[in-house]
């Protein structure tokens, strides 16, 4: 765990072997209690470290991983190496779905491609985890009572049938179920909403409230959204938001949570601040001569 | 009628007909001050309402650099844009002091001014959308929210910021302050100035300077010697700077409506921005590009950007709309 990227062969030989194991999980895939969920990572490794230092190792401790490991932070490639290997190490102790950050279009933007092309010298690496990506499931349902995805709800999807039933092997769409799944929001308004995103709909507590009735669940865990405290009740309880990137970008100040699901279904959150760590404060903000 | 142009008005400044696309429109402002604007119309009169874009340029500069992201933005979306010297610039100077007229309580209200007034001019046929650069997009931001508690109401459909960011206009002001003291008042001829603005780095696209460069400067013949200056000279308003951005990320963040923002890199944003980006409350684009100016240097993307965020809101609305239509069925 000394935050060194792996040789270019061990990334492919990785990710065939993480492709043949994620091609055989449902896009709402089962998981059982005890289970700790965690939200979003981007690229802090130091702080993915504290996180597991916190929550427990693998494989004594079961993890559920709500997508968004890469872009962003410094070391999205250790993250997600580490993530795949502990996937392929130990299948059954952990889940890790798609956020919208696991895209190609998003880590072009956002730091991932350009992570990639420094550290290997081509865009290859970049290549094989975009390939890779879109074999991550896109939902995960733990004890059939809470059902887990990125971002959240779709005016597409009624039913939990109707999610198993995407086609998910593909670039994450720009409309439609799959899109909404990783880009959603709950809203304090009622109903379906235009998301300021551009992407996936707001949707409202009576929407919540409506979707577990039908599906027989008790909470809706997701991620996708900072949240100060690193978690965050909303819709009466009804929707929970877990984000386990403390100080987000390195300066946004939030603290991170992790969200632990006992045999019983009992849950509580552990919140933990950033590591300390060597080198990053070194890279600083591109100059720019004037602003104004 | 206090939106006609006044009479007898023309602009005093020569411009190269060449590549006069636009038409220009002094408008007298509630404010007291007229100021010329710039319309690039739609290219085919439709029927439909469509969207016009008003865009605010940044401290020291003027309405024409906006030019060639106007031209490229009515090919794409084929609505209005429209471009305004603020106060204190291009062809808006006015017998006050510098830092008067660059100060928030001078130019706010014109801008909202000037609001009502294209609103007017597009008689309800065009939603309109601000636009701004740095300075020009703190004014676009409080002027989005001035507008939604103004009587009678004035509508704001959506509002852009490029390069306007609080936190790090506020980190970079003494960077800011010292770049702009350096900067030579005078040039020889408009070839000085537009190579000065490379080399510098001011501008990194020549034809971005020797397109952007002229509007921005005033011709003097004095003792059969020529010189070019700056029409305004920013440093002589630098009391008025602070006051530009302070709350504005917090404003914009908040601001109920949909909201782009475009930067040259996503490390010039501050944290509020970043916090409520990672909350999904506005859109963001980067256009990669080392300088401020990344409307002049490029255009292309710059105006890429504008038309998908424009177009991705009408499809948005349209599937919405859509949708509870489905629902009220069902």
């Amino acid at each position: 765990m000394d935050c060194k990227h792996l040789s270019e062969i061990e990334v492919k030989q990785l990710c065939e072997m993480a492709r043949d194991i994620l091609a055989e999980e449902s896009n709402v895939q089962p998981v059982r209690c005890p289970v700790t969920i965690s939200g979003d990572i981007h690229g802090q490794f130091h702080d993915l470290m504290e996180l597991f230092r916190i929550g427990g190792l693998l494989p004594d401790t079961n993890y559920l991983f709500l997508g968004d490991y890469v872009d962003r932070g410094y070391f999205s490639v250790e993250c997600v190496s580490l993530l795949l290997a502990y996937k392929v190490r130990y299948r059954e102790r952990i889940t890790i779905l798609r956020g919208n950050h696991e895209s190609r279009q998003i880590t072009q933007i956002y730091g991932f491609f350009d992570e990639c092309s420094r550290k290997y010298g081509s865009q290859s690496v970049w290549k094989m985890f975009t390939d890779l990506f879109d074999y991550l499931p896109l939902t995960a349902l733990v004890e059939n009572r809470i059902f887990s995805q990125h971002g959240g709800l779709s005016p597409s999807i009624e039913k939990l049938d109707d999610v198993r039933k995407l086609d998910r092997i593909q670039e994450v769409p720009h409309e439609g179920a799959m899109c909404d799944l990783l880009w959603s929001d709950p809203d304090d308004r009622l109903g379906w909403g235009v998301s300021p995103r551009g992407a996936g709909y707001t949707f409202g507590q009576d929407v919540s409230e409506k979707f577990n009735q039908a599906n027989g669940l008790n909470l809706i865990a997701r991620a996708h959204q900072l949240v100060m405290e690193g978690y965050n009740w909303t819709h009466e309880q009804q929707v929970v938001t877990i984000f386990s990137a403390p100080n987000y970008c390195y300066r946004s100040g939030n603290q991170a949570a992790i969200m632990e699901i006992d045999e019983k279904l009992g849950s509580h959150f552990v919140q933990f601040d950033p590591a300390p760590r060597r080198g990053e404060a070194a890279i600083g903000r591109p100059p720019v001569e004037y602003f104004l | 009628m206090a939106c006609a142009p006044p009479a007898g008005l023309a602009t005093q400044r020569a411009q190269d007909p060449s590549h006069a696309d636009w038409k220009e429109v002094r408008l007298a402002l509630s404010t007291g001050i007229s100021l010329p604007t710039y319309w690039w119309h739609s290219p085919a009169e439709s029927s439909e309402a469509s969207t016009a874009v008003l865009c605010l340029h940044g401290a020291g500069d003027v309405a024409l650099v906006w030019a060639p992201v106007a031209r490229r933005l009515r090919e794409r979306i084929g609505g209005t844009i429209i471009a305004a010297d603020l106060r204190g610039h291009g062809g808006a100077v006015v017998d006050e002091r510098l830092d008067e007229s660059l100060g928030l309580q001078r130019l706010l209200p014109d801008v909202l001014s000037l609001i009502r007034c294209a609103s007017e001019r597009l008689q309800g046929k065009g939603s309109l959308v601000l636009c701004g650069h740095s300075l020009g997009g703190a004014l676009a931001a409080r002027a989005a929210a001035e507008a939604l508690k103004a009587k009678p109401p004035l509508s704001v459909q959506a509002t852009i910021l490029l390069e306007s960011v609080e936190g790090t206009a506020a980190e970079l002001l003494p960077r800011s302050i010292a770049w702009m003291q350096a900067r030579p008042g005078t040039f020889k001829s408009l070839e000085d100035a537009i190579a000065w603005s490379l080399s510098s780095g001011m501008l990194t696209d020549p034809q971005a300077a020797r397109e952007n460069i002229p509007p921005r400067l005033h011709h003097e013949v004095q003792a059969d010697r020529e010189s070019w200056s700056w029409i305004t000279n920013v440093s002589e308003a630098i009391a008025c700077w602070p006051e530009w951005f302070d709350g504005v990320s917090s404003l914009f963040v908040s601001l109920p409506m949909p909201k782009l923002l475009i930067v040259g890199s996503v490390d010039r944003m501050d944290a509020t921005l970043e916090a409520a980006h990672m909350q999904g409350r506005f859109r963001l684009e980067v256009v990669p590009h080392p300088g401020h100016f990344i409307h002049e240097d490029r255009p292309d993307e710059v105006a890429e950007a504008i038309s998908k965020f424009l177009q991705q809101l009408q499809q948005q609305q349209k599937a919405f709309a859509k949708l509870m239509e489905r629902r009220a069925n069902a």
